[in-house]
């Protein structure tokens, strides 16, 4: 036991090295740049989490666009006719798209955007059914209030969301005919998983979310006493009404919750199979932490797992590491987000937009034969302009060419080497295959 | 979206329609259509002048064509003295050109602009697929893929997850993955075994097609990119694969300074290749089985700047090349005089456009873009 104690000691005090450093950052933010890593490299692995976890910020540093604060009734002033409000609208939904991934490369704590959008991947919503990107933007603001804080309080404020009650229909649901939408992901994606609970489990606890309207004006969420179901429900083994707040603990109550949720993080964080003895050591840690996500994540970023040599580089990037990671490798703040925004729906990562419940595609899936083609292509408009220009110069004034190359490819391909300086060298590195992995 | 497993069965299918049918069996009259995009924004003022227009060098006192080295046509219009061989080709009636090209509300970005055209979108839709993606809904479609991009990194109108499409040379690397470089233990890495596996799948496609294709002797054709690229062009050609689509690029057409050589020297290039690409397909036999079509993200702004150039612009005349081409020009020159916020107004859509060019060249009669109302725009 001692000496497991020094070796864990041990290994955790141990100064990073450049290709831990890149890999640390690759994991816990999106791509990395050389001064980031820099800064990282000497510092120990346990300064280097704790100083991770201390960097959430709940606010972001990128201003909301000006039409955030505006109320929904406020659209008629700034036009009388339909058509034109639809297209405001729209190009609000442009601007928060533009504005998260703004946040995205600019912000000092990439590690708050990568909890961020986990969580938004996690309770899923989409702007084109949402339609109001004011909704879709507080709803960001809630996984950012809540990024590595407890579970149990974010799932209890995203049952009163009103982006979450349009979109998984519970606005409008009533007594008589409740809609099952919400009842049936709220247990398979967000909090039970598939298999652990009955379709029986789904009519009951649809009755709970009933009688809820979000009021077009203010976007309040109202409750119509007469379209609610106040009567007995038994859900998941246990009686009651089930007012609202009786809920999120109900389902945390639920064994196959804690596993749930720290499987995920696992996943998103290492990738290798999470041994049955460790999912339930962080489980428990879960429970025993109030739900805090925060102790887990600690546990995750010591772990052997995570530093292990092989288990660097074998996560296939998301098109955000791909597009948004590369621009924060660079130090690159482009003028015009909206040709990034473009990219990452190409390759099938639009922000607020993911393509179901289910959330964006994940692991192997972001690469087939077309994407891989989309991808290069990105690169190559990438280029296009001149704008990127100073920023690769930058690069190779501050970088030996090594260095370029070890920053740009995961350590897999030490053997490659710079065939040429400057724009073309480092485009050639991005046509590489460890380029796509993270 | 293109597995493995979907691969495989094309490639068998493919296989199978070569032995027991053989290309004789397919639609004789489909063609190939072969579009060039003219990348970085065409002068189109300068290649289809306005020759006897005295607004036209009122706005150029610097870069206008000379009536005397232009090569005339009718209608007060005449050619780029560079393009020759297209001059011929307009009398033997092998090419025309379409005038005016755009969209309303154009947008002067390079990068959303030349999404607005390759889609057919609105200026303010933010569409990714290209309008070749609408084919395969119309019946079009190809055996060993449905569209090839000649070296462009990019699909542009071949963009679409429906849409088998190869991209030959589209990247050095997909042509040489340099696994040997690799170290042994990485191949554990399932993650990039992923992607290994992705890029030979690929691979496999162009080898697919490499197999059927016989080199031509890289001297027949001109010299430079271009030149290497209708050769390739020829290749496929020649080898009657049933492929709907093929893209190519000419770059170098965002002339903002020193336009005069520059352009000269594009025009030079493009006549050359189209020269080469047209008597390959007339000594083979095959001029009934392609037409050509340009296009740009947009043209030039009339007025010349300061630096010897041209700015970006919005409508363009471009050029349509093939047997059997009508004997008269399409759509209007824009007017000179009537400029909206110093640009030309356009005549034609795009989506005008490719809907008449997938008539012409596949028969088709189904309307690619049913929710818009453009002006029809009948070819031949």
């Amino acid at each position: 036991m001692k000496f497991m104690l020094l070796l864990l000691f041990s290994s955790s005090s141990l100064a990073l090295n450049f290709e831990e450093a890149r890999h640390f950052l690759h994991r816990t933010g999106f791509g990395a740049s050389l001064t980031e890593i820099r800064a990282l490299a000497g510092k120990s692995r346990k300064s280097a989490v704790e100083e991770l976890l201390e960097s959430v910020r709940t606010q972001p540093v990128t201003p909301f666009p000006s039409w955030y604060a505006m109320g929904y009734d406020k659209i008629s002033l700034l036009s009388s006719d339909r058509k034109e409000q639809q297209k405001l609208r729209r190009q609000w939904g442009m601007e928060a798209k533009e504005w998260w991934a703004r946040e995205i490369i600019t912000t000092p704590s990439p590690f708050t955007e990568k909890m961020v959008l986990f969580w938004h991947n996690h309770f899923t919503s989409e702007l084109r059914k949402v339609k109001w990107a004011q909704l879709m933007l507080r709803q960001n603001r809630l996984f950012r209030e809540n990024a590595t804080g407890s579970f149990q309080i974010l799932l209890d404020k995203i049952l009163k969301d009103p982006a979450m009650l349009i979109y998984l229909d519970v606005h409008g649901s009533k007594k008589a005919r409740p809609n099952e939408n919400f009842a049936r992901e709220l247990m398979e994606l967000f909090t039970l998983g598939e298999g652990n609970y009955s379709e029986k489990d789904i009519q009951e606890l649809a009755r709970v979310f009933t009688g809820y309207r979000i009021k077009r004006q203010t976007a309040e969420v109202t409750f119509q006493k007469k379209q609610h179901d106040f009567g007995e429900k038994s859900i998941l083994g246990q009686s009651g009404k089930f007012p609202l707040p009786e809920v999120a603990p109900l389902l945390l109550s639920q064994p196959s919750t804690a596993p749930f949720l720290v499987s995920k993080l696992w996943q998103e964080f290492i990738g290798t199979p999470l041994p049955e003895t460790e999912l339930k050591r962080l489980s428990q840690l879960l429970i025993s932490s109030k739900w805090h996500v925060a102790p887990v994540i600690r546990e995750i970023l010591l772990h052997e797992e995570f530093w292990k040599e092989e288990n660097r580089a074998n996560q296939i990037k998301s098109p955000v590491d791909t597009i948004l990671g590369f621009l924060r490798t660079l130090e690159y703040h482009p003028r015009e987000m909206r040709p990034f925004i473009t990219g990452l729906r190409r390759l099938g990562q639009d922000l607020f937009d993911p393509p179901s419940v289910k959330g964006f595609s994940r692991g192997n899936e972001w690469l087939t034969t077309s994407s891989l083609l989309q991808r290069h292509q990105m690169i190559g408009r990438f280029f296009r302009g001149m704008a990127v220009k100073p920023y690769v110069d930058r690069l190779f004034e501050q970088a030996e060419e090594h260095e370029i190359a070890e920053l740009l490819l995961p350590p897999i391909a030490s053997s490659r080497k710079l065939s040429a300086t400057g724009e073309t060298g480092l485009r050639r590195l991005m046509y590489e295959p460890e380029f796509e992995l993270k | 979206m293109f597995t493995r497993r979907q691969f495989l069965k094309i490639a068998s299918l493919s296989y199978a329609s070569l032995a027991f049918a053989g290309p004789a069996s397919q639609n004789t009259s489909r063609k190939t259509l072969i579009l060039i995009e003219l990348r970085g924004g065409n002068d189109s003022l300068n290649s289809l002048i306005p020759i006897q227009s005295r607004q036209y060098r009122k706005l150029r006192p610097n870069l206008a064509v000379s009536e005397k080295e232009a090569l005339g046509l009718s209608d007060g219009l005449a050619l780029h003295p560079k393009l020759k061989f297209l001059r011929q080709a307009f009398s033997a009636q092998k090419a025309t050109a379409i005038m005016g090209l755009g969209y309303p509300q154009p947008n002067r970005s390079h990068f959303r602009s030349i999404e607005i055209v390759e889609t057919g979108s609105d200026s303010q839709d933010d569409w990714t697929d290209g309008w070749c993606s609408r084919l395969i809904r119309a019946g079009v479609q190809g055996d060993v893929a449905d569209g090839i991009v000649i070296r462009s990194p990019e699909l542009g109108t071949l963009n679409g997850s429906a849409l088998k499409v190869l991209s030959l040379r589209g990247s050095d690397q997909l042509q040489k993955p340099g696994r040997g470089k690799l170290r042994e233990d990485s191949l554990q890495n399932p993650a990039l075994k992923h992607v290994l596996g992705v890029q030979n799948d690929l691979l496999q496609m162009s080898r697919e097609l490499a197999g059927r294709v016989k080199p031509l002797p890289r001297d027949s054709f001109p010299k430079g990119r271009f030149g290497e690229d209708i050769k390739t062009t020829c290749e496929i050609l020649e080898a009657q694969l049933n492929i709907p689509v093929i893209r190519l690029t000419l770059g170098g057409f965002d002339t903002h300074t020193s336009q005069m050589k520059r352009h000269e020297r594009l025009m030079e290039e493009l006549d050359l290749g189209l020269s080469a690409l047209m008597e390959f397909l007339k000594s083979h036999g095959l001029e009934s089985k392609a037409m050509i079509a340009t296009y740009s993200e947009f043209g030039r702004r009339p007025q010349e700047n300061q630096q010897g150039g041209t700015d970006h612009g919005t409508a363009a005349s471009h050029f349509l090349l093939g047997q059997g081409v009508p004997p008269r020009l399409f759509g209007k020159m824009p007017s000179l005089e009537d400029l909206l916020e110093e640009n030309l107004r356009h005549e034609i859509t795009w989506r005008s456009y490719w809907q008449a060019l997938a008539e012409t060249s596949f028969g088709i009669g189904t309307r690619l873009f049913p929710e818009f109302e453009d002006a029809p725009l009948k070819l031949i």
